[in-house]
């Protein structure tokens, strides 16, 4: 941590996009699937960035719902940070399979496991 | 099988930024949290309050809800929002979803025209302002 009192203000820009919100989120089974729910209130589709980096998945959604400027903030609650999660992985999921959906502000991303780690039955000749 | 590994806390990606909003939400979720009432599960719902000429702008923060179980109510200037829900998502299956929160609206609405619409998790309530409400231009004469 920095011990100087006082720091030039970094720029707007490189400010806004270093800081971000860390999510709540869920996992859940579903078959041979893994489905992480990630709450991202006022996340559209068009906000979702998914990537996996080798056991590291890495969700950023950024909120695409700003106000019009005309509106004057007389109290305020919500957050105006984007979202990021970053999660390590445990379970060799198949990358080219996994899909993602937003609805209602919830990003769910569904992780197909890996087929080499599926249990498998071995016939006996 | 567990999907995560682990949850490091000092992994540098993990700024101050992220760890102060960690722990706010957390209280949140506390002090909101049913236990202390006898409810199944609820939820600590942020609002936010905006005004133009025109309306005020009453935002709430509504995750993973449908428009159906979302209610509206507006009675002496305070507005009113609660969802009531079963949630699917859960293995018990019975579990229930609730919000409330209610927010203190100036004076001054025309209560029937005010409109809610609901997108991406936000619930966004429009409060026209009544006629006498509204600034006007008065000519000098």
């Amino acid at each position: 941590m920095s011990t100087t009192l006082t720091q030039s203000e970094p720029k707007e820009a490189t400010r806004v996009r270093s800081q971000f919100l860390r999510p709540q989120y869920q996992v859940s089974a579903d078959g041979d699937d893994f489905i992480v729910s990630v709450t991202t209130p006022g996340v559209s589709r068009d906000g979702v960035e998914i990537t996996l980096e080798e056991e590291t998945l890495t969700v950023i959604a950024r909120r695409g719902d700003r106000v019009p400027e005309s509106w004057k903030a007389l109290s305020r609650e919500l957050p105006d940070l984007d979202y990021r999660l970053r999660l390590q992985l445990n379970v060799r999921v198949a990358e080219e399979k996994i899909s993602a959906k937003v609805e209602n502000g919830i990003l769910r991303i569904r992780l197909p496991k890996a087929d080499e780690i599926k249990p498998r039955k071995i016939a006996i000749d | 099988m567990k999907l995560i590994r682990y949850e490091h806390p000092s992994l540098p990606s993990f700024n101050d930024v992220d760890r102060f909003f960690d722990l706010a939400l957390r209280d949140f979720g506390r002090f909101g949290s049913g236990d202390l009432f006898g409810r199944s599960r609820s939820a600590y719902t942020p609002a936010d309050l905006y005004e133009d000429e025109d309306n005020f702008y009453v935002r709430f923060e509504l995750p993973g809800v449908n428009k159906q179980e979302i209610a509206v109510e507006l009675e002496n200037a305070v507005l009113t929002v609660s969802v009531n829900r079963k949630d699917e998502s859960d293995e018990q299956g019975a579990a229930t979803y609730e919000a409330t929160r209610s927010v203190s609206v100036p004076d001054g609405v025309d209560a029937d025209k005010v409109k809610a619409a609901y997108e991406d998790g936000i619930l966004t309530v429009t409060l026209p302002k009544s006629e006498a409400r509204k600034p006007r231009l008065i000519d000098v004469g």
